[in-house]
């Protein structure tokens, strides 16, 4: 009981020292927000802040960050949530996002009020952003594109010019036999045709010998099996 | 071509293969060819923009900005992995 008692006080210890520490956060970041709006809000500001809403937005993606920084370090809001994992996906989900938005804000509020420190102004910083993010675009879309399915196209490619420009290695006859076409059609003979369906099975045909003239008709007749497909064919 | 040339393995695999790429649509493969070509060009014009827009001053200030979708990726890429 005395050791439990004991543990119990360390634990009260540690909450209120992680809570004092908190609070110590929270009006840092108060301080920290109330500054900014202050110069959000100051006319004297570099003009490029008030297009298209520019103070609001650094000072929103600001917010975002520290009050989720703040939600994050709470203890009581992670320990009232059950489950760990959906918990960790959901910061991965939403943590993410913020912080680039909140890195980004920062990085303009830098620009914005040192100009000449960094040697841009925020409209050239706005270009720079984007060209940044084109490239990381499109090495991106390159590695989705240089995958083993395109080497194989360009196999496929290779292959298909050789199909085109293939040519014959069988030389042609210096005087190749012309045909004469039968107006009937063309003459059937078959010269000792013997087939067998296995090595070691009876054969079906043996010698067999016959001419078809054009224009013949010719019925074949016998058992079953006796291979009237094979002199079909 | 001679009949008894048909036969070749090599020959077959080789007709084989310009017969799938006929299939599957001949335009759809020289684009995705071309689309490498495209982002490359594209990378190149990013560069060229980067080029002229970074000063001995602003570095810092470049050096930031490429590492936020980096750290970001690889920190997203990390933290799916450990959640399994």
């Amino acid at each position: 009981m005395l050791v439990q008692e004991l543990l119990k006080a360390e634990l009260n210890i540690e909450q209120g020292i992680a809570g004092h520490l908190i609070q110590q956060e929270v009006v840092f970041l108060d301080r920290q927000k109330e500054t900014l709006l202050r110069l959000a809000r100051n006319q004297m500001a570099r003009r490029e802040l008030l297009i298209f809403g520019a103070k609001e937005w650094i000072v929103r993606g600001y917010t975002e960050l520290s009050e989720l920084m703040v939600r994050l370090t709470d203890p009581k809001s992670v320990s009232d949530t059950l489950d760990l994992k959906e918990t960790q996906a959901q910061v991965v989900r939403r943590f993410f996002p913020q912080l680039d938005t909140g890195f980004r804000s920062l990085i303009y509020l830098f620009v914005a009020f040192n100009p000449d420190y960094f040697g841009m102004p925020i409209s050239q910083l706005t270009f720079l952003e984007t060209a940044v993010d084109g490239i990381y675009a499109s090495v991106s879309n390159l590695q989705n594109y240089l995958s083993d399915k395109l080497i194989r196209d360009i196999f496929s490619i290779r292959n298909l010019f050789e199909c085109i420009n293939f040519k014959s290695k069988v030389a042609r006859p210096k005087n190749p036999a012309t045909y004469v076409p039968h107006p009937n059609g063309m003459k059937i003979q078959a010269k000792d045709v013997s087939f067998k369906y296995h090595e070691k099975s009876q054969p079906v045909l043996r010698n067999v010998n016959f001419t078809i003239e054009p224009g013949e008709l010719v019925s074949i007749v016998g058992y079953n099996g006796s291979g009237f497909p094979l002199k079909r064919r | 071509m001679d009949i008894s040339e048909l036969t070749d393995h090599n020959i077959n695999l080789c007709f084989e293969d310009a017969r799938r790429l006929i299939e599957q649509g001949v335009t759809e493969i020289f684009t995705r060819q071309l689309s490498v070509v495209v982002q490359l060009m594209s990378i190149t014009a990013s560069y060229a923009t980067l080029a002229s827009l970074v000063n001995r001053k602003s570095w810092p200030i470049l050096g930031l900005m490429a590492s936020i979708p980096l750290l970001k990726n690889s920190a997203s890429v990390h933290t799916v992995e450990s959640l399994g």
